[in-house]
């Protein structure tokens, strides 16, 4: 059974929980920008949560089901076509074999997750699917899905009719407005900073910088110096912490972050944040509040 | 001031520092703590990673990060303050073979001008001392190691190289590394070595691991382009 792609959209990636216990190889989680909505795409499937899974970005993917399936889509950032009759997220569907599922724009949101009854049949590398590009690791041999690739799947359950349908509630601001505000905790070198600039990162509306991608988002709107010239020694980084480049751009750390950072982490956000984060499109506007 | 600082990374993975510079002292004190800190709560912490002055430390889930972040510091507190003498760094010196001819060190040349010293120098000042490795990081499997002689001090390059050669053996400031893939970088490139830094097949991917001791040999070309890599340990 598969799943065969015309057009790979802007870009999508095979990911799954992520690749926990390398990082000391200096090998980080990947896995889903947006966890909350990965996850929900694998209950609709009752699948579990570390069974391969696709996120794609905003919109122009289009896939051919080669065999019937009960697919889940959750998230945001485009509109999907099923042989061009709209295909509600945040529900299951019996997907017939030979439809065409497309992903058109939509105004909000940036990530789409699609999830097979079954999970994608994709071989581990290091212990897990997640594709990790920097590191050509996982997925399908380490890079993005590109047009022509087959990606297969497994449905070992009987389809049953009563799988559509189930509705979910929107929780995520970033699917319907692109101005959303972010909570954040001081960073460990939170005090490295001027109170003046502690503000400015406050009171400034942060628009993320088309330079993003799922290794880091940068922000524009203002710079923001350093009071001392310190330098920090190299030491370990997290998705969710905000690193202030020399230049002073901030810069914040998502699901490919390297493992290991030099610059001071102003700020640290809320992880449950980050699914905010992972639907905001270049462009948005961020909010920062402190928690 | 204390000399440790224990803070949260996230809601379950906290750091502890040791506020002293970079040197191979400094990082045996953090290796020792981080030993200490895992096996007493071998349990409790699902993994760990060491780099220059810090350890840090995943924990299960997210209960209890602050109490977790207080025993850490009064543990590290308690291995400082005690004045056992450090242990030599046991683990075997990982003999790593590199060839420095002009073929493969495309700045080796810009480094001797700028240096003022005939490559041979360079090579022997490279080449001579047992490097320990800081961290990995950057891309899988790249070594930060250090320190590297004084005389052969440079600032990373203004303008990063666009593709460096897998296997690159690079210097910049008192740091020397290798390029495991090819990928952009600043760093001066000296020389390469024929062995695989990083391999996704084998059982342990990595050459290298924080706190190996290194040494490089030279090589020439003629071994290099016949090189057949032993089995890995």
């Amino acid at each position: 059974m598969s799943l065969l792609v015309h057009k790979p959209g802007l870009l999508s990636t095979i990911q799954d929980a992520g690749r926990e216990g390398f990082r000391k190889y200096g090998i980080p989680a990947a896995g889903p920008m947006d966890v909350a909505a990965a996850r929900l795409s694998q209950s609709l499937c009752n699948n579990n949560h570390n069974q391969p899974f696709i996120e794609l970005t905003l919109h122009g993917a289009i896939f051919e089901f080669e065999n019937t399936a009960v697919v889940a889509l959750t998230g945001g950032g485009a509109t999907a076509l099923l042989n061009d009759t709209p295909l509600p997220y945040f529900s299951s569907t019996v997907v017939k074999a030979g439809s065409i599922l497309k992903f058109c724009p939509a105004p909000f949101g940036c990530r789409t997750y699609l999830s097979v009854q079954g999970g994608f049949t994709i071989p581990e590398e290091l212990g897990s699917t997640a594709t990790y590009l920097p590191g050509k690791l996982g997925g399908i041999m380490g890079r993005a899905i590109k047009a022509g690739d087959r990606i297969e799947f497994n449905l070992k359950k009987q389809i049953e009719e009563n799988v559509t349908g189930i509705e979910v509630e929107l929780g995520n601001p970033a699917l319907y407005s692109n101005h959303v505000t972010i909570r954040f905790t001081e960073g460990p070198e939170w005090s490295w900073f001027s109170s003046e600039e502690q503000n400015l990162f406050l009171h400034t509306k942060w628009m993320i910088h088309p330079q993003s991608n799922r290794m880091a988002y940068q922000l524009e709107g203002n710079t923001l110096a350093l009071t001392q010239k310190k330098e920090l020694i190299s030491t370990a980084v997290m998705p969710g912490l905000i690193q202030v480049t020399p230049a002073g751009f901030p810069y914040i750390l998502m699901a490919d972050a390297q493992t290991i950072g030099g610059y001071p982490r102003l700020a640290r956000i809320k992880s449950e944040d980050r699914t905010i984060l992972a639907q905001c499109r270049p462009g948005y506007q961020l909010n920062f509040q402190k928690i | 001031m204390s000399l440790v600082r224990v803070y949260p990374i996230h809601e379950k993975v906290c750091t502890v520092q040791l506020e002293k510079p970079i040197s191979a002292a400094t990082f045996q004190e953090v290796e020792r703590i981080q030993q200490a800190i895992l096996k007493k709560f071998k349990k409790e912490i699902t993994e760990s990673i060491l780099c220059y002055n810090t350890a840090t430390f995943f924990l299960q889930d997210e209960k209890n990060l602050n109490a977790f972040c207080m025993q850490f510091q009064q543990l590290a507190i308690a291995l400082l303050s005690d004045q056992q003498l450090l242990e030599e760094n046991k683990k075997p010196t990982i003999r790593i073979p590199v060839c420095y001819d002009i073929s493969f060190a495309p700045d080796l040349t810009a480094v001797s001008n700028q240096l003022k010293r005939s490559k041979e120098e360079i090579v022997k000042l490279h080449s001579q001392p047992k490097y320990q490795v800081y961290t990995i990081g950057f891309v899988p499997g790249f070594p930060y190691m250090g320190e590297v002689d004084a005389r052969l001090n440079l600032p990373r390059k203004t303008t990063p190289t666009t593709r460096v050669a897998p296997g690159s053996v690079a210097i910049a400031g008192l740091q020397t590394g290798i390029y495991p893939v090819e990928i952009a970088g600043g760093w001066h490139v000296i020389g390469r070595t024929p062995s695989r830094l990083f391999d996704k097949q084998r059982e342990n991917p990595c050459l290298l691991e924080t706190g190996d001791q290194v040494q490089f040999y030279q090589i020439t070309k003629e071994e290099f382009e016949n090189w057949n890599e032993p089995a890995c340990t």
